[in-house]
């Protein structure tokens, strides 16, 4: 049972023949690929990583996710009653690209409007981590994890005032 | 589920094909198909455009032998020609290929024998010693024939490649959101078990439990391909997707 399982992800490829591609001159193997300096910073020190209470009313989830890397992204808000964004977590596991764009929308969206959050661009994100084009969906699911966080947080807030409104009576029909 | 792969918010129109615009909206980038799988299209000799009577896999043009294999190698006179490299994947190893006939349910080791076999009769050593169009002529099959190899060996990159042949590709740009917060969810709750696990027994019951959704997803989608259900399938092929990425993860930090 287990030996069949296991062949579905644990395939071991080895080509046992000649060369798969065309080998690079040593010098061209040599050469790193460059990543922007920002990328790697926010990929090495990561801010504002963690979990808010997703429970809590002023707290707004959004999890989102990459099929094509396998990656998936958690991004919380904390919201003030003037709809001022207050904190943001978030947590990522996928590529290099996705943390960083994940840890600097975290960064760029504490202190702005739901409104001013909602309208960060992935093209924003990409081009101040100097994305390359492979990687600019990355960038995508950053600005998707920001809108699926303010659409989980107004459905609590629509789903509380209805809460609210029907159990509580007025005052007026309190005292008729 | 059906809505699993909706992508997110239409940002720009792109040329739609049949195949998706079934699907609600598209994102911008055409961006490079999924890991490793090239982009893929159906041979263009596919069988039924030859007689019947014609030699499966077509014949030398040098001295009009049949081949004995779907690589353009002679084994009557030794010549070699290019092979196209839109070859698809399955006829190059004579396996079914149309996804309805059991092509995603192949068995790994025959696949393997073909490999080896066919390997043999274009590896680079064995013509070493010819001129030098026949040696990158054989250089060149060799490396499709890993190429191909790689690709239908892991039920992953297997399915993946039947999408991309039935109109159904893995796009970099595919993105999932609250239609698929239940995937979403279980495969973020087992990330963090897997960042917490704090010794080699943990890791090893993250990995079982892992290998378990693996091999149901295999199954769905064996049955999927079965019934030609694309979009479904892809759908079974994005959870594998996932339950690779959670195994390749779990590997990592059994290295550390």
């Amino acid at each position: 049972m287990s030996a069949i399982l296991r062949t579905a992800l644990r395939t071991s490829v080895r080509p046992i023949a000649g060369p798969s591609v065309a080998r690079a001159p040593a010098v061209g193997q040599v050469a790193k690929r460059a990543y922007h300096e920002k990328v790697i910073n926010h990929y090495e020190s990561p801010r504002n990583v963690g979990s808010l209470n997703k429970n809590d009313p002023t707290v707004g989830t959004g999890l989102v996710g990459s099929p094509a890397c396998g990656d998936v992204m958690k991004l919380q808000i904390k919201v003030d009653d003037d709809g001022i964004i207050q904190d943001v977590k978030f947590k990522t596991f996928g590529c290099g690209s996705a943390i960083a764009s994940s840890s600097f929308v975290t960064e760029h969206i504490k202190g702005l409007s739901l409104e001013q959050a909602g309208q960060v661009k992935n093209t924003e994100i990409a081009k101040e981590l100097s994305l390359p084009p492979v990687k600019l969906h990355c960038s995508m699911l950053a600005e998707d994890a920001i809108r699926s966080a303010i659409r989980d947080y107004k459905t609590k807030r629509t789903n509380l005032a209805a809460a609210t409104a029907a159990p509580e009576p007025q005052p007026e029909v309190a005292m008729a | 589920m059906l809505a699993l792969l909706r992508r997110s918010s239409l940002r720009a129109p792109l040329s739609a094909s049949h195949a998706l615009a079934a699907l609600p909206t598209l994102r911008r980038f055409p961006a490079p198909r999924l890991l490793s799988t090239p982009a893929a299209r159906p041979s263009t000799s596919s069988p039924s455009s030859r007689s019947p009577s014609a030699p499966p896999h077509g014949a030398c043009p040098n001295c009009h032998a049949p081949y004995s294999s779907a690589l353009p190698i002679c084994s009557a006179c030794g010549a070699i020609q290019p092979l196209g490299t839109e070859t698809n994947y399955f006829e190059l190893f004579d396996l079914p290929g149309e996804g309805t006939d059991g092509a995603f349910d192949l068995d790994p080791r025959e696949l393997r024998g073909r490999f080896l076999r066919l390997q043999r009769a274009c590896h680079p050593d064995a013509w070493g010693s010819k001129g030098e169009l026949e040696r990158q002529r054989a250089a060149d099959q060799s490396s499709l024939l890993n190429q191909a190899y790689k690709t239908l060996v892991s039920p992953l990159s297997r399915a993946q490649y039947l999408l991309s042949l039935n109109g159904q590709p893995s796009l970099e740009t595919d993105a999932l959101d609250e239609a698929s917060s239940a995937l979403l969810l279980e495969v973020l709750e087992t990330r963090e078990a897997l960042e917490s696990a704090a010794n080699e027994q943990e890791l090893e019951e993250i990995r079982t439990a892992n290998d378990a959704r693996a091999e149901e997803t295999v199954a769905e989608l064996s049955a999927l391909f079965g019934r030609g259900e694309w979009e479904g399938a892809k759908e079974a092929a994005v959870r594998l997707r996932y339950w690779q990425g959670i195994e390749d993860a779990v590997k990592e930090r059994m290295r550390e």
